[in-house]
């Protein structure tokens, strides 16, 4: 990835990009094919723990509908993104192909086979439906299908598939190629890349004026666009400790790149529907034998580039379980690991700070590889002071927007769990039916936002993650009581505070 | 500090007592009990570190956030003590600032 980087390292740009992952790229990509002036992207060519270097890259946006996709006027928003950046990708991959290395088509699969299996529990079906009526409501195709027929497709007989649909334009590419393919392009158009991370923003009289490099090289820059993934948020705290920005969080996930030994390999993306706190099974073809096995999700206090024994066992079990048992045999490649960037509201930043001459994109979460060319016009046009693209709703310094009631989240998190609890075969004592261990669920959330004492309602996997760490509650709690999400008249107070004490 | 760690202990105990309903049920709450024998769970932790932290005005250390500073009341005195011992300000008894 490091071929086109170079040692000779630039004093001076137009525009400084942090972040050499897909938004990154793809706005210097832009930013040159609008011929304004000199673009330098800063970042390590190994990417180690960045979220697009480990990216399925599925360009799928239907195949991850849930049931809260287009429940709320901000959801449907947030989707309709994914919907608009899903068209701009033939024009993205016409453009990039001659630049390719790979030796293979960057499309790496043409189309989604989306399966419904009994073993993840109500929230795939709820799921499932609700991908369906998504594709009805915007009128895409998509058609139901023998799950037998699927080329690859071969499950154990106890997670055997119920339904299974067809999307016929929802593919996937190589995620890793195309990286590859847009440095070479930015190469060949005069972008300069340096293969090395910044230390600190530098600015002067609250004007962000340019970039240090880990080795102290300074970079002079008219604009610093921060486009560095779940790092984001403290390369802009080097400006200044009181932009208010919304907590981000590391969504470390794991997945594996695995060589076929035998059987018949997947043709397109096979998935189940978006799972418990994460983004659904799903096996990518990669071409040349290769094929991408995906995801764990797990938010976490620290930027890692490894991952929990736990996570490996949870998917190497169900690849092989769930998509095809003669997985079992397949050489393991490569294990990529990668923090996507999560944010307290799970929208993301989008938009410029309040030091002038510092822009923010990030906070994309799962999909950042595939909206990535959508959002690169829109953060040009505002580089360009023109109109954005996009709803204005995603600046970083908004106040967390609320998609749900708290009591909405606390069913949303029982339904999680229990689809965690099915998927990873969990027994309970036969007399114990399901209801009761909804109960069990259900009263620990409960706790739980006594405990954490805010009525902003958090999504499932912040939650998940807000009761498994000290330091994640403190941080959301600290944040929603400086906001509109605190609950000030918490029932517990102590009567002895230290000043009657002493 | 005496008088400072006495001080500390009984908020310590009052905090605890209010998570663990201890002494309602006739429990003796000592200075060296495992807590997590006694009903600790992570969410009441959780519950704790915060009414701690509002109370004594204090913002425990990373290193501090785990389950064994949790483990007792001596324990978690030790955890308080060593902000306040550190801390320049006195304890003011009022929330902690506001701070994301």
């Amino acid at each position: 990835m490091t071929e086109y980087a170079i040692t000779e390292r630039p004093a001076q740009a137009d525009v400084v990009i942090v972040g050499n992952g897909a938004l990154g790229l793809f706005l210097a990509d832009e930013l040159m094919e609008r011929g304004m002036g000199s673009v330098v992207v800063v970042g390590p060519g190994h990417r180690e723990t960045g979220a697009s270097q480990a990216a399925g890259a599925m360009l799928g946006c239907f195949g991850e509908t849930t049931t809260e996709s287009l429940r709320t006027d901000a959801s449907r928003t947030r989707f309709e993104l994914g919907v608009a950046a899903h068209d701009r990708w033939p024009a993205v991959l016409t453009k990039l192909e001659e630049f390719s290395r790979t030796g293979r088509p960057l499309q790496s699969a043409p189309d989604t086979h989306v399966v419904l299996n009994s073993i993840g529990a109500e929230l795939d079906t709820v799921n499932f439906k609700a991908m369906l009526d998504a594709l009805d409501q915007y009128g895409k195709p998509w058609e139901e299908v023998d799950p037998h027929e699927i080329p690859g497709f071969n499950p154990r007989l106890d997670t055997r598939s119920l339904r299974a649909v067809h999307l016929p334009t929802e593919g996937a590419v190589d995620a890793r190629g195309v990286l590859a393919a847009l440095e070479a392009r930015l190469h060949d158009a005069g972008a300069v890349l340096v293969d090395q991370s910044v230390r600190r923003l530098v600015s002067s009289d609250d004007v962000v004026t340019g970039v240090e490099l880990d080795d102290g090289h300074l970079i002079e820059a008219g604009t610093v666009v921060v486009a560095a993934g779940v790092h984001s948020e403290s390369l802009v705290r080097t400006v200044s400790e009181d932009i208010d920005l919304i907590p981000m969080f590391p969504g470390l996930g794991f997945a594996m790149m695995a060589r076929r030994t035998g059987g018949d390999p997947f043709r397109s993306v096979v998935r189940t529907p978006n799972r418990g706190f994460a983004c659904g099974l799903h096996v990518v073809p990669q071409g040349g034998g290769l094929e991408y096995y995906g995801a764990t999700n797990r938010l976490v206090d620290s930027i890692s580039g490894v991952t929990w024994m736990a996570d490996v066992r949870f998917l190497a079990q169900y690849s092989m379980q769930q998509l095809d048992e003669r997985a079992a045999g397949h050489e393991v490649v490569q294990w990529l690991a990668g923090n996507r960037p999560v944010t307290l509201d799970g929208f993301p930043m989008i938009g410029w700070l309040p030091p002038s001459g510092l822009y923010l994109m990030t906070g994309t979460y799962r999909d950042g590889f595939h909206c990535a060319p959508l959002l690169a016009e829109h953060v040009a046009n505002e580089l360009q002071g023109k109109p954005g693209t996009i709803d204005p709703m995603f600046t970083p310094t908004r106040e967390p927007v609320v998609t749900r009631t708290i009591e909405w989240s606390i069913s949303e998190y029982v339904e999680h769990n229990l689809a965690a609890w099915f998927e990873t075969g969990a027994e309970a004592a036969p007399q114990m039916t399901t209801t009761q261990i909804a109960e069990y669920y259900r009263t620990r959330c409960v706790q739980a936002y006594d405990q954490l004492g805010i009525d902003y309602a958090l999504g499932p996997d912040i939650l998940w993650y807000a009761q498994g760490s000290l330091l994640g509650a403190r941080r959301i709690r600290r944040y929603l009581r400086s906001h509109r999400g605190g609950s000030e008249t918490r029932a517990r107070s102590v009567d002895t505070g230290s000043g009657d004490a002493q | 500090m005496t008088t400072s760690h006495t001080s500390t202990v009984d908020i310590v105990r009052k905090l605890i007592d209010q998570q663990l309903n201890l002494t309602s049920h006739g429990f003796e709450l000592k200075h060296d009990g495992n807590l997590w024998d006694l009903g600790m769970t992570s969410l009441t932790a959780l519950g704790l570190m915060l009414s701690i932290e509002d109370t004594f005005g204090i913002e425990l250390p990373e290193s501090a956030l785990k389950e064994s500073t949790f483990r007792s009341v001596d324990a978690i005195t030790a955890a308080v003590d060593a902000v306040l011992g550190s801390a320049q300000a006195p304890p003011t008894g009022e929330g902690v600032s506001a701070q994301s």
